[in-house]
């Protein structure tokens, strides 16, 4: 009875662990990052933040390092249109004012390219 | 003659400066330099359009040629971007303003330049030798925190700078023991950066993400593990119990006339040490980081405290005095009804429970160690304590050697609670390292791998209880034999 107990209580317990792990596919995650960012950097740009702005723009430069060899292999032009704004907003980012206009309309190219990401 | 020639040939070679053979790289960003150069020049004579689409040919031959630039220096690389970010920002405004469009073309120029004439000590490359360690990352974040301490903002965001840039050798190291750290880590070091750079510098909030970083690494650099002492311990205690209970069963059959069935006794315990390896095995197997990659710290952490609470449960009520009584009692039963009805193969059943008993518990044990140990030394350590138990065995069996009861069992609970104290803190740091729990340190105590043991609240608390409890039960025991020896005194 003891020993049935026991055994059931190890099976169980590496289910619940094996039910812990999986696994994540970095592309999807590394897109959804940069988005979720994107979102965030919009709403810090109405307040006009710039240290949140700054920040923003690293973590998308953060994200964007984990994936783009792989974007860069399989869809080569996507690469070149997220490097485009992505590199616009990383310099617009430092600026002591925020080119509000400018900013703006690079973080909605960017975010439709990321859309379009497979 | 041959000879002569290829001596020539190397001689002049060596007397070439290195930059001479230019590597690909180098060539490759030379010519599409040459755009930005001209782009360079038509922005002067206030050609933006055109010198903009000079630009735009400069980029498609990067985007080409970056791989090679990348791998010849990663610094490099960033650093390029960094100022072709510039310059399609200073393009895109709007109005697009001269005097930004040249003057980030130009800084473009001279990083190109710098790139090609080969000089990359201007580049601060991420570690090159890619041998970075946790414990490399944490000096960094003491460096800067050292730097904070003086207001020397500018050496700080070095420090984090070269952390971001050291960041991506180690994160995959970093990923694989919490995920819960690694997210933490990406966030506070762009913020800690961001803080440092802004205009004023927010050097209070700098320095308390910059503590906070070092607080959650720190744990990752020491990570304990199991020894093959504490392998063969658990199974040198388990081992013996088990041994007790066949020489029991041993001299059952020796009693009653049937020694010369005690192969059916040999069955039963060589399935149950089978059956209890296997398991073992499985569970290794099932437990190991590989198969649970992102999760492992939760692992230790579960499997520790379970093993914890089992080694607790064990000695204090299990092996309490009645309960091995009671478990003496169903053997002595059960192998005189055996002997009784003549069934001898439930010898072997009865041998089989005796050694499964006490190879589960093994087994269980060996799962709050499976994730911190190498299959190799958790088999070298079973197949050591077997052999350790084998030789007592014949010891016990062939030469009659009597078991000193009384230390042997003292000895096996001071390595039980040692066992239990590690389990409990292994298992503890493994829930910080998961984010279960928080991790609160303090430079008041060391930490010392040897008994789990780490400098946080959420251990010293928990742990300094058990050995509390543990003393405790030691002196009212102590206290309760005194009394019995003076109650027997006066009896007398």
């Amino acid at each position: 009875m003891k020993v049935s107990k026991t055994l059931l209580s190890i099976i169980i317990l590496v289910f619940i662990l094996a039910a812990c792990s999986s696994n994540s596919n970095a592309t999807v995650d590394g897109v959804k990052s940069m988005q979720d960012t994107l979102v965030e950097m919009n709403k810090n740009m109405d307040t006009n933040d710039t240290v949140k702005v700054k920040e923003d723009a690293e973590k998308l430069e953060e994200s964007w390092k984990k994936f783009e060899d792989g974007i860069k292999e399989n869809q080569p032009d996507m690469y070149e249109k997220v490097e485009g704004p992505l590199g616009i907003i990383q310099a617009g980012a430092k600026q002591d004012t925020l080119d509000q206009a400018l900013l703006k309309d690079q973080i909605t190219k960017l975010n439709d390219t990321l859309k379009q990401i497979k | 003659m041959r000879y002569t020639i290829t001596t020539l040939i190397m001689f002049f070679i060596l007397l070439f400066p290195a930059g001479v053979f230019a590597d690909q790289a180098s060539v490759d960003l030379q010519k599409a330099n040459d755009h930005v150069i001209n782009a360079f020049q038509l922005a002067e004579q206030n050609n933006l359009i055109q010198s903009k689409e000079e630009y735009e040919k400069y980029n498609t031959l990067w985007y080409k040629n970056e791989s090679g630039i990348k791998d010849k220096s990663k610094g490099a690389y960033r650093s390029i971007e960094e100022r072709m970010g510039e310059v399609q920002f200073a393009f895109a405004q709007s109005p697009a303003k001269k005097v930004n469009i040249i003057t980030s073309l130009k800084a473009l120029i001279e990083i190109n330049q710098t790139f090609i004439s080969g000089d990359m000590s201007a580049f601060k490359d991420p570690s090159p030798t890619g041998s970075t360690t946790i414990d490399d990352l944490v000096k960094l974040l003491d460096e800067a925190k050292a730097a904070l301490d003086q207001n020397n903002v500018q050496a700080a965001k070095q420090q984090i700078q070269s952390f971001r840039n050291s960041w991506l050798d180690i994160e995959g190291l970093v990923l694989t023991q919490s995920s819960k750290v690694y997210a933490d880590a990406e966030r506070d070091m762009v913020s800690s950066y961001a803080l440092l750079t802004s205009n004023p510098p927010n050097v209070a909030d700098a320095k308390q993400t910059v503590k906070n970083m070092r607080d959650y690494l720190i744990p990752l650099a020491s990570k304990t593990s199991y020894t093959i002492v504490d392998v063969i311990t658990i199974l040198l205690r388990e081992g013996l119990e088990a041994l007790l209970v066949i020489v029991a069963l041993l001299g059952f059959l020796n009693k009653s006339g049937h020694g010369e069935k005690k192969n059916w006794l040999w069955y039963g315990l060589g399935a149950g040490v089978l059956v209890s390896i296997i398991l073992g095995i499985a569970v290794q197997l099932l437990f190991s980081s590989g198969t649970f990659g992102n999760n492992n710290f939760l692992i230790i952490g579960c499997t520790g405290l379970f093993a914890a609470v089992m080694l607790i449960y064990m000695s204090y009520w299990l092996h309490s005095k009645s309960s091995v009584v009671n478990w003496k009692q169903y053997i002595n039963n059960q192998s005189t009804k055996a002997l009784a009805s003549g069934k001898l193969w439930s010898i072997s059943i009865l041998a089989f429970l005796a050694v499964f008993r006490e190879g589960t518990e093994t087994v269980l044990f060996f799962i709050g160690m499976a994730s911190s140990i190498s299959l190799t030394t958790l088999l070298l350590g079973i197949v050591l304590g077997i052999l350790i138990l084998a030789i007592l065995a014949f010891l016990i069996l062939k030469i009659g050697l009597k078991i000193p009861m009384r230390p042997f069992f003292l000895v096996s609970s001071v390595l039980v609670f040692y066992l239990c104290f590690k389990f409990l803190g292994t298992g503890i740091h493994g829930l910080q390292l998961a984010g279960v729990l928080r991790a609160t340190h303090t430079d008041l105590l060391p930490s010392i791998d040897f008994f789990g043991f780490y400098s946080t609240w959420e251990n010293i608390i928990p742990q300094s209880i058990l050995l509390l409890v543990a003393i405790a039960v030691v002196i009212r025991n102590r206290i309760r034999d005194q009394k019995l020896q003076v109650q027997m005194n006066i009896q007398q």
